[in-house]
């Protein structure tokens, strides 16, 4: 009997949102007997005044390698580059420990691109879910430099790929697997509304927003702005409003500051939920206001209409369900008020259509990959067709 | 109307000057203003779970407040009562219509330094 080869993979993850991507993917891993991987947790999962979401990955049960604080507490453009830099030097010497055979990243946060760039220079094959896309903000372009870092694509849509073999990657590195967070969605996990109605208070019979800003790096200056905006829209409305805290990019203190100080009877306000609570809001909630890629990416498979603020989402595909606005309270009052309206949502029902791959088996597709990758110079060496 | 100094912090005060304000009151909890407006509480417990979590007491009260702390815009006393024994907190904001600390309405009479309840009239 020969001894079994356990494939090991180290995975990144930073924020509440790419934890979606991958969950299903470390799942996935758990119940195969020949990959194994070590969890890299980082940024703000350790944060308490981002909720602490390490608690709901130590929850799902996944064993964590490695917690890796590197947030400075600043959030200004400086102290968010130097906050990369220290999750750069400390990642290193997480890989050297643990020898993955494979590093797994997943989105557009600058953690990842640092993984991206330690994992290359030590000459360890990097697979990037979500690759391709086109986005706003510094992570967009974040996104684009993992890219050129990355030696296996997995693509959401055809427009990635086709982005990805357009910039220069050779094309049998890229695969069309669609987007694994939307695994769970197809399949079902989420809080059923009852649940909702006792933990946070909501009320069926009345419109639902869910709201969720974050700051723009590009538009640092203008954050409380913008966010003020938005604010004031919702107060107008007086519509029962479940507010999340935003992601820990320059300038969220003060966002979180003024979201603290629009409380209202009629607003909840959430540091962090829980992906299954975020997900059985989505499906509960009548629109979407902010600009979160989840209003883009799986709010389409509830048919959930959402009022897209700002540049945040420039350039990246979207659905029948987006309203884009700029941030300005009369657009944004109005367009909540023409996402509310019967006539919208039913022009939605009739499947309106997901611009992104999601059919409930994209993270086996993705480990089926992963497993039978064979690690030799064609991977490594890495060349631009262009 | 009763003195609410100690029943308030500010938003930016520590964990540290929550507890002593909490020991001095007597009533379990604080009120977290931010330019006069309630952006929450934080209570005894708050304070127990911030510990767990090794958050050090230097930090400040909003990691750890309770962002969701009921607050009532009802100035009738008996109503005021009603409301705080529904709601079992020991500590409810009154506001006014901006959301600004108008007055605090108490679930327990204090107890005197040794721990004793008051002697009823």
């Amino acid at each position: 009997m020969h001894e079994l080869v356990m494939r090991h993979i180290a995975i990144i993850t930073g924020s509440r949102g790419e934890y979606g991507y991958i969950r299903p993917i470390l799942r996935e891993i758990e119940a195969s007997h020949d990959v194994t991987y070590s969890l890299i947790v980082t940024n703000l999962h350790l944060l308490s005044d981002f909720g602490s979401s390490i608690k709901e990955i130590e929850h799902d049960g996944f064993t964590i390698s490695d917690k890796i604080y590197m947030a400075l507490d600043a959030y200004t453009p400086g102290s968010m580059a130097k906050s990369l830099g220290i999750f750069l030097m400390s990642v290193s010497d997480s890989l050297v420990r643990l020898k993955p055979d494979l590093v797994l990243l997943a989105g557009d946060r600058g953690e990842q691109l640092m993984a991206a760039v330690a994992a290359a220079h030590m000459n360890i094959p990097v697979a990037h879910i979500q690759a391709g896309e086109l986005s706003g903000n510094i992570d967009g372009i974040s996104r684009h430099a993992i890219a050129r870092f990355t030696h296996l694509h997995f693509a959401s849509n055809e427009d990635a790929a086709e982005r990805l073999r357009k910039s220069g990657e050779e094309p049998f590195r890229i695969h069309l697997t669609g987007a694994p967070q939307l695994d769970e969605l197809v399949n079902g996990e989420f809080a059923p509304l009852d649940e909702l109605v006792k933990t946070y208070g909501v009320r069926p019979e009345e419109p639902l927003i869910l709201f969720i800003q974050h700051p723009v790096t590009e538009e640092y200056e203008q954050t409380v702005t913008h966010i003020e905006e938005a604010l004031e829209a919702l107060c107008e409305l007086k519509h029962q409003t479940i507010m999340v805290f935003p992601n820990n990019d320059a300038g969220n203190e003060d966002l979180r500051r003024t979201i603290e100080r629009y409380r209202q009877p009629f607003v909840r306000v959430e540091r962090t939920l829980a992906r299954r609570t975020y997900l059985g809001l989505m499906k509960a909630a009548d629109v979407m206001v902010g600009n979160s890629s989840s209003g883009l990416i799986e709010a389409p498979v509830f048919g959930l209409p959402v009022v897209n603020i700002g540049s945040r989402q420039r350039g990246r595909a979207r659905g029948a369900n987006v309203i884009d606005v700029p941030a300005e309270r009369t657009a944004i009052k109005t367009a909540i008020q023409q996402a509310l309206s019967t006539e919208f949502r039913q022009r939605l029902s009739d499947r309106a259509g997901n611009p992104y791959l999601g059919d409930g088996q994209v993270s086996k597709r993705i480990v089926e990959i992963l497993r039978r990758v064979e690690i030799n110079e064609r991977l490594l060496k890495k060349q631009l067709t262009y | 109307m009763r003195d609410v100094q100690k029943f308030v912090v500010s938003v930016t005060d520590t964990i540290h000057t929550a507890m002593e304000k909490i020991t001095e009151n007597k009533h379990r909890a604080v009120i977290v203003l931010d330019q006069g407006k309630v952006v929450g509480t934080v209570s005894d417990g708050d304070l127990r779970r911030a510990f767990l979590q090794e958050i050090l007491p230097i930090a400040p009260v909003e990691k750890v407040m309770n962002l969701n702390c009921r607050t009532t815009t009802e100035q009738d006393p008996h109503k005021q009562r009603e409301l705080i024994q529904r709601e079992k907190v020991t500590v409810l904001p009154v506001v006014d219509r901006q959301n600004e600390l108008i007055d605090v309405v108490l679930a327990y009479e204090p107890f005197d330094d040794e721990g004793r309840a008051p002697i009823q009239g």
